[in-house]
């Protein structure tokens, strides 16, 4: 029971990441109908802005701020990074492709990924960093939830991560850019019909995609530790598994479909084998697929005769 | 008056259209005028004589061009012609590669003919390709893609880590992991080996000629203008009594032999195969060989693909 | 009555425009005017480019050359939404709803460029179309064809538009509901909106049209008021089937 409770822990503390990252595949392709193989390196160069920012204020040993304000300022220069990256990857990757075939966006896509893994390569190295969270969060403070306590670290990512989920559904439910955004990947045309500023509304949802993203990437590295210029691909592709199964361009579904993953992750690692995550995972979406075609909160799309 | 009710759209869509598509079209427009006899002899020269005028290691590339012909010529089946966004297409070519190196090396250890060796490998990337073929018959569009490419990830992923098959025999490591199979035999035809650069660029330049000839009639047939009616748009197609999953079938088969053949003789050049030759990065190079040369014309994705090969080693 | 409506202003004026996809060119010399308070038709079959006139008007696509006035400025280089925001409104063909999102929300869309208090526009919306006071918090997929109609003409109104476009408003419905729509139309023209109607169901939208301009392949072939264009011979036996 102990052990079970500490892989849920585990698969909360994953799956929220995944959600968060899953989130910015599913709202781009919503929007676009893009699937944004950069955003795993949007999630790396966000976990390394964090570090940056650590490294600069003192490290986790001689921190030269309050903690809290340490972790506050690792977000939002991952937020500030992410986004950056993310929104200059809609104006330069895919704005001009916009109009092509649907595969030329998606080899731009890969290739932006490419290029974002060899630039961070250049600035930070192939060496990994490390955050040493647990000297910047000491190991054992904890909440006791039955026989086992769950680290701050832990606690600390699933309330942000959650908190973060609703901000963006209160978001897209009630505010006007919002409700815009659910037009735009809608119909895209009969957006622009009534005014809206579809391009605004683009740069918008890449903004806030990459921001989560980024905050995703400090978690990790808060949680895990290690940040390195590959770290990307693998949580990147785990993400869109989420976003998939989910069923893309559903909030709601990448929200679900992060958490799944996470819990699948968990717990073949936790019974199984850390060999058999990946497998098992890709298994998984490709079993959901197979029962539902468009995921699990994926709806019908319109198709035109 | 006289044009109300008469459907000039129809009558000039001839004059709107441009045949081409891509970076190529210019040149292939230029080509098109030359006569048919012409234009064979011109292009067969030139491949011909090319690995006698070159040095040996030259030849190389040559040969790195041509395996990206025949990718291509693969892909531009599935993609270019059915229009089935197949992102697990490089998974083909691994199997084929893995599969021969299995079987042409001290691994097993195994040490079949080749002339037994190659069409069972072909057979079996063809029924690969015919399982991979399923899900699509409920997928569509960017759902096929991502499976497909989940495929592709599970491959890489299986032949990584779990060459050693845990029910079967624990000494056993079929695919040799992360470090590959080295030592692969060399092509042997009835007592004749291709074991050298410029025989391995003549073996893969008569494939690929065969390839052309029989992808250029399989165009013109009747199941070349039913993909095409696919590709378009797959609704009217299947309302038009077209026999759709078929056909999705038959393009992932083609394709999916074609990529196991390359394979099978990538891993005799290479003499080895590792995880890392069937990742992403390569499939993009695939892609992006059919797509810069022109989906969906033979003539396009091949000079796509000698545009490309070209590139990494220029 | 197009007399004493030839009196007023322009509010929206074609000049010389060419549009093309890519390499095929669509419209040719397009040239068309309607003055404010008028009910203009535009008519037209399958692919003579109706619904790209309307795009080019809404600067969804850009013609290659000649000029577009609105409301007495050039609009020609301007974007989408600057051109709704100066007055212009559509209810676009299939009406183009947003599905999964809840009628409310729709018509919240047509007063998206408005930042002032709207809920007086949707009092006037409700009140022509009582029915989606009731509805306002249902998925506007699930609404039937004619109900959705009203969300899009509703939609549109929210915008308090000077120039209301209308394109194909008789697609899809039926025979009754087509009736009802046009009565609809009228009823907003009458009360000061002036529309254009992009229609291939010539009879009824030159029922209700004050001038009528008539397009084929991509040129207009006849232009005139609604009166004369009814009796005309081409065109009864092209469209109206007499």
């Amino acid at each position: 029971m102990e052990f079970f409770l500490q892989q849920t822990v585990n698969g909360l503390t994953l799956g929220s990441v995944y959600a968060l990252l899953a989130l910015g595949y599913s709202m781009v392709y919503g929007i676009l109908k893009l699937l944004n193989f950069a955003h795993g390196e949007v999630y790396m160069f966000g976990a390394f802005a964090g570090y940056g920012v650590l490294t600069v204020l003192g490290g986790a040993s001689a921190p030269l701020v309050p903690i809290w304000l340490m972790i506050l300022l690792m977000f939002l220069a991952a937020i500030v990074v992410s986004s950056t990256i993310g929104v200059t990857l809609e104006r330069f990757a895919y704005r001009p492709l916009r109009n092509s075939t649907r595969i030329a966006p998606l080899i731009s896509a890969v290739g932006a990924s490419f290029f974002l893994q060899a630039a961070a390569l250049l600035l930070f190295t192939a060496n990994s960093r490390t955050y040493d969270a647990p000297k910047l969060i000491a190991i054992q403070t904890g909440i006791p939830i039955g026989p086992i306590r769950v680290w701050m670290v832990r606690v600390l990512v699933i309330v942000t991560s959650f908190t973060l989920m609703i901000l963006l559904t209160l978001w897209v439910n009630r505010t006007r850019t919002g409700k815009a955004v659910r037009a735009v990947s809608y119909d895209r045309e009969a957006a622009a019909m009534m005014g809206i500023d579809v391009d605004k509304v683009i740069v918008v949802t890449f903004l806030i995609g990459s921001a989560l993203a980024g905050v995703g990437g400090v978690m990790v590295g808060l949680v895990f530790g290690r940040v390195f210029h590959l770290m990307g691909f693998v949580a990147g592709l785990k993400a869109f598994t989420a976003a998939v199964v989910g069923g893309i361009g559903s909030i709601p579904g990448a929200m679900f479909g992060g958490l799944l993953i996470g819990f699948a992750e968990a717990y073949t690692t936790g019974y199984l084998s850390s060999t058999f995550q990946n497998l098992i995972v890709f298994g998984l979406l490709i079993v959901v697929l197979l029962v539902r075609p468009r995921g699990l909160f994926g709806r019908q799309e319109l198709v035109k005769v | 008056m006289s044009q109300i009710g008469v459907d000039q759209w129809v009558e000039q869509s001839d004059e709107r259209r441009d045949r081409y598509s891509g970076w190529t079209a210019p040149a292939r427009r230029a080509f098109d005028k030359l006569p048919t006899g012409w234009k064979l002899a011109v292009l067969l020269g030139a491949v011909a004589v090319y690995p006698l005028l070159v040095p040996q290691g030259e030849i190389r590339i040559g040969i790195t061009v041509l395996l990206l012909a025949m990718l291509a010529l693969g892909l531009n089946v599935v993609v270019g012609w059915a229009g089935l966004l197949d992102l697990g297409f490089v998974a083909f070519y691994g199997f084929g590669a893995y599969f021969y190196a299995i079987v042409a090396s001290d691994q097993l250890p195994a040490h079949w003919p080749t002339w037994i060796a190659i069409p069972i490998i072909v057979a079996a990337s063809a029924l690969l390709g015919a399982l991979l073929s399923l899900p699509s018959r409920r997928l569509v569009g960017d759902y096929l893609a991502i499976m497909t490419l989940f495929f592709a990830q599970i491959f890489v992923e299986l032949v990584r880590n779990f060459g050693r098959l845990p029910f079967v025999s624990e000494d056993l490591d079929l695919t040799g992991g992360p470090n590959g199979i080295p030592g692969v035999e060399a092509w042997d035809l009835f007592g004749f080996q291709i074991n050298s650069f410029k025989r391995h660029y003549y073996l893969l330049l008569i494939l690929t000629v065969v390839l052309i000839a029989g992808l250029h009639n399989l165009n013109a047939s009747r199941t070349g203008r039913a993909w095409r009616a696919l590709r378009e748009d797959t609704l009217a197609a299947e309302h038009m009594t077209t026999p759709v999953n078929k056909l999705k079938l038959l393009a992932f088969v083609v394709g999916a032999a074609i990529a196991g053949l390359a394979g099978s003789i990538f891993a005799a050049v290479q003499v080895g195969v590792f995880p890392n030759n069937f990742a992403l990065p390569f499939l993009i190079t695939i892609y992006a060989a059919v797509i810069l040369g022109g989906s969906g014309s033979i003539s396009g994705v091949v000079l796509g693909a000698v545009a490309i090969g070209y590139i990494p080693d220029a | 009555m197009s007399d004493e409506m030839s009196d007023s202003a322009a509010l929206l004026t074609l000049s010389d425009i060419n549009t093309f996809y890519g390499q095929i060119h669509i419209l040719q010399d397009i040239s068309m005017e309607i003055r404010i308070g008028e009910l203009v038709c535009l008519l037209g079959g399958n692919a003579s480019g109706k619904s790209t006139t309307l795009k080019t008007i809404l600067g969804i696509v850009s013609p290659r050359s000649g000029t577009i006035e609105f409301d007495g400025a050039d609009v020609t280089e301007k974007s989408t939404s600057f051109r709704i925001a100066q007055g212009m409104a559509i209810v676009p063909e299939n009406r183009r709803l947003f599905a999964p999102m809840t009628v409310l929300e729709n018509l919240e869309m047509g007063a998206y460029l408005r930042d002032d208090d709207h809920s007086e526009d949707l009092e006037q919306v409700y009140q022509l179309f009582p029915l989606l006071a009731d509805r306002k918090g249902q998925l506007a997929g699930t609404l039937s064809g004619g109900e959705q109609q009203m969300v899009a003409m509703g939609r549109a109104l929210m915008s308090r538009p000077k120039l209301l476009l209308m394109d194909e408003p008789s697609m899809g419905l039926a025979p009754i509901l087509v009736e009802q729509s046009f009565e609809i139309i009228q009823q907003v023209h009458e009360a000061g909106v002036s529309i254009l109607v992009v229609e291939q169901n010539a009879n009824m939208a030159l029922s209700i049209a004050d001038h009528g301009y008539v397009l084929a392949t991509g040129r207009i072939v006849l232009a005139d008021t609604a009166e004369v264009l009814t009796e005309h011979e081409g065109l009864k036996k092209a469209y109206l089937g007499r």
